[in-house]
């Protein structure tokens, strides 16, 4: 059989035209699984030597990662006031109420201002598969991702507050209730709940998403070593991504046997 | 036994103390009573290094059960043992305290510190982490460099991240024990500090700016700085340095300017990066090419093409890819999985290339289930420790390829782009311009660290050519 090397043939363009380039493709397994792509949605600007992250968690069997930005609070763009209202929600301290009197404000407490925001990681499903190539002396090393992540500012901070301030209304609802004699109910009545569930045959389904929800928030963050890309680490493992052979590899599926395989199941 | 070894910290304290001889531990009261006779341990003989026998003398306090020469510690923490030592009595001839020395005034048994190394962090055994399996390969790979870097350790120098002080950039990681992260602005003092003392030696940080952003030099200093290819915001000592973005280049050039230190110039830097990067130049071309198709690289400016010798590319492939095995291995994996199926056997080359990947899992199976592959341990060569599956790390997704030659990239005349692996056709078109940031990150879980590669620079989206596949 006369092989075709027409160019139509070979690559199905027209016959007029030209190849500009062929730049071989390799494979690199070497980081394979530990490659991510992490994602900044709101986030524009690559990070700078003054604007990479000050800190970073994770959590190994959730998958989950944090990382801590901090905010340019000398800035002028920067609110202080509300960045100390906001501070609130980064330590521990209860608010203050009329509960507790008049103290002095700590001189800590006075330049306490949110200087840190958290980024949080959502992993995106993909049902496709995804690689970084390195494009250098025309040819490109393919190395396959292992997941992609999207990092989300967590605004934890609001919710510490608004917490805090639930218990202190509570405080001071229970320190007005207080004066009033409590009646003690003396007669306990036994409440018998139910579920009545449509098939009752049915066996009770597992909340999935629950315990996978709950195993992810029990689970301590550990803190993350961060290399940002300048960094002798990070230069040696991007080596990594080049690959260790040059050998051909052959591909092994046939024109058709690749249709099959996409039509299929 | 515990009390035979040079005496533990716990010891130490007891000198002030008088010491006896180790017949009874608790029980010196009696020592000298008639009731050590049968010990065969008198109190005047024994040396202090002897195991004390047991004895249960009823009139002094009870002492805690182990009193036997051995010393299983009461508590093993980090730091070390508090245990109910038997160890030392007082000397012979010296009195020692009518409740013994295992037991405080209160009656409660006295604890003795000793202290015992600080266990590590477990490590999987014979799994170096990504790090140090990356700094090995690259120390093979490249000697010279290694021995150059290492001089530099001293110097402070941003493309090397050494000497920031902050104990990370070092040969040996220590996950551990590595301080905090923060690379922030005056993570190497200042700015016009650092551009000094590199001055003489690695003077190859040629950063990328230097020739996209020339900045008006007033200063000596700066002229100094700017020979050398440092840009230095114009009278601010707290100004980010920037940092070379072409990591390979750089590396390259720094024995040919060490050589030539005297006259190291940024002009000469430039010109000798833009040879390696004209060489090929079909590259540029292939770029501008795609970019006209594929993206908009107007906004760029002239430097800059020009300059990139990486780009970190974004490749979206779909869910079913063709299989790939190396051809020197193809005669053996027509076993039982027969057919366009690949077992991808470990020889040397792939051991090498696959090695280095802890978690992978040997078997190209046609079904996508992600399981702790049973088969693993007999198919692969590679040690069967790293192939251990610890808490934590992500399940590894099946090996596409091995490592090597997988097919290429053709870019045409008209624009169109095509990969071709054997048999198969791919189209490549551009994808979805993303306005944020992409950062590609290696994350190493087992050993908490995460290593920024770099940005995504473009989004490529590869389908099959149906069109073409199906006129074959």
């Amino acid at each position: 059989m006369v092989q075709d090397t027409s160019l139509h043939a070979t690559y199905g363009v027209d016959e007029d035209d030209e190849v500009i380039a062929e730049i071989p493709l390799y494979m690199s397994n070497r980081v394979a699984n530990y490659l991510h792509i992490f994602q900044y949605p709101l986030r524009a600007v690559p990070f700078g030597p003054d604007s990479q992250p000050v800190a970073a968690r994770i959590k190994p069997k959730a998958k989950m990662v944090e990382l801590d930005l901090a905010f340019d609070t000398p800035s002028r763009n920067y609110d202080k006031d509300r960045g100390h209202e906001l501070a609130l929600g980064t330590n521990d301290k209860a608010i203050r109420t009329a509960l507790d009197g008049m103290m002095d404000v700590d001189e800590e407490e006075e330049h306490d201002v949110l200087d840190r925001q958290t980024l949080g990681s959502e992993i995106l499903p993909g049902n496709t598969k995804y690689m970084v190539g390195v494009f250098k002396d025309d040819e490109i090393h393919l190395t396959p991702v292992a997941r992609i992540m999207q990092m989300r500012p967590t605004l934890r901070y609001l919710d510490k507050i608004d917490d805090k301030k639930r218990i202190s209304e509570r405080r001071i609802q229970e320190a007005d209730t207080n004066e009033e004699p409590k009646e003690i109910p003396t007669k306990s009545t036994a409440l018998q709940m139910s579920m009545k569930s449509n098939n009752p045959d049915a066996q009770p389904k597992e909340n999935v998403y629950s315990s996978d929800h709950r195993f992810a928030e029990q689970e301590m963050w550990t803190k993350l070593h961060y290399f940002d890309e300048t960094t002798d680490q990070s230069n040696a493992i991007f080596d990594q991504l080049f690959s260790a052979s040059k050998d051909p590899v052959e591909c092994t599926t046939t024109a058709s046997q690749y249709l099959e395989k996409l039509s299929a199941p | 036994m515990s009390d035979q070894k040079a005496p533990p910290l716990g010891s130490a304290m007891r000198k002030s103390r008088p010491q006896k001889p180790l017949d009874a531990s608790g029980s010196e009261a009696a020592s000298t009573g008639p009731s050590n006779v049968g010990n065969g341990e008198s109190a005047s003989g024994t040396p202090i290094g002897t195991s004390p026998r047991v004895k249960f003398d009823p009139s002094i306090p009870p002492t805690p059960p182990t009193t036997t020469s051995q010393t299983p510690p009461a508590t093993t923490g980090r730091l070390g043992t508090l245990g109910h030592v038997g160890e030392g009595s007082p000397a012979p001839g010296r009195l020692g305290s009518l409740r013994g020395d295992k037991v405080t005034r209160g009656g409660a048994a006295k604890m003795r510190f000793k202290p015992t190394a600080p266990q590590r962090r477990v490590k999987r055994e014979g799994a170096p982490s990504l790090l140090e399996q990356s700094q090995i390969a690259s120390a093979s790979a490249s000697p010279p460099q290694t021995t150059e870097t290492t001089t530099h350790t001293p110097t402070p120098s941003p493309p090397r991240g050494r000497g920031r002080g902050r104990g990370r950039g070092m040969d040996r990681p220590r996950p551990q024990e590595a301080p905090a992260i923060a690379s922030g602005p005056f993570s190497q003092g200042s700015a016009k500090t650092i551009g000094r003392s590199r001055g003489a030696t690695s003077g190859g940080v040629s950063s990328i700016s230097a020739a996209s952003t020339p900045r008006s030099k007033s200063s000596e200093d700066e002229d100094e700085n700017a020979k050398e290819g440092i840009i230095q915001f114009h009278g601010d000592a707290w100004a980010p340095l920037t940092m070379p973005r072409d990591r390979k280049a750089v590396k390259k050039e720094e024995p040919k300017i060490k050589q030539e230190e005297a006259d190291a110039s940024a002009a000469e830097e430039g010109t000798s990066i833009k040879t390696e990067i004209e060489t090929p130049p079909v590259r540029d071309l292939v770029w501008d090419v795609q970019s006209m198709r594929l993206g908009d690289r107007s906004g760029e400016t002239e430097a800059e093409q020009s300059e990139t010798l990486e780009r970190l590319l974004f490749f979206q492939f779909p869910g079913v890819l063709p299989d790939f095995v190396k051809t020197a291995d193809k005669v053996k994996t027509e076993d039982d999985a027969g057919g366009p199926k690949g077992k991808v056997k470990a020889d040397p080359d792939d051991a090498m290339a696959r090695g280095e990947t802890t978690l992978s899992s040997i078997n190209l199976d046609e079904d996508v289930k992600i399981k702790a592959d049973p088969d693993a341990p007999a198919t692969t060569k590679v040690p069967t420790a790293r192939i251990k599956r610890e808490e934590g790390d992500f399940k590894s997704p099946e090996q596409i390829a091995p490592d090597g030659l997988i097919g290429k990239l053709v870019v045409f005349k008209s624009g169109k782009v095509k990969m071709k692996f054997g048999d198969v056709l791919l189209d490549v078109t551009s994808g979805s311009e993303c306005a944020f940031l992409q950062n590609i990150v290696a994350l190493d879980t087992s050993n908490r660290q995460a290593f920024v590669m770099g940005n995504v620079e473009r989004r490529f989206v590869c389908m099959p050519d149906v069109e073409w596949l199906l006129t074959q």
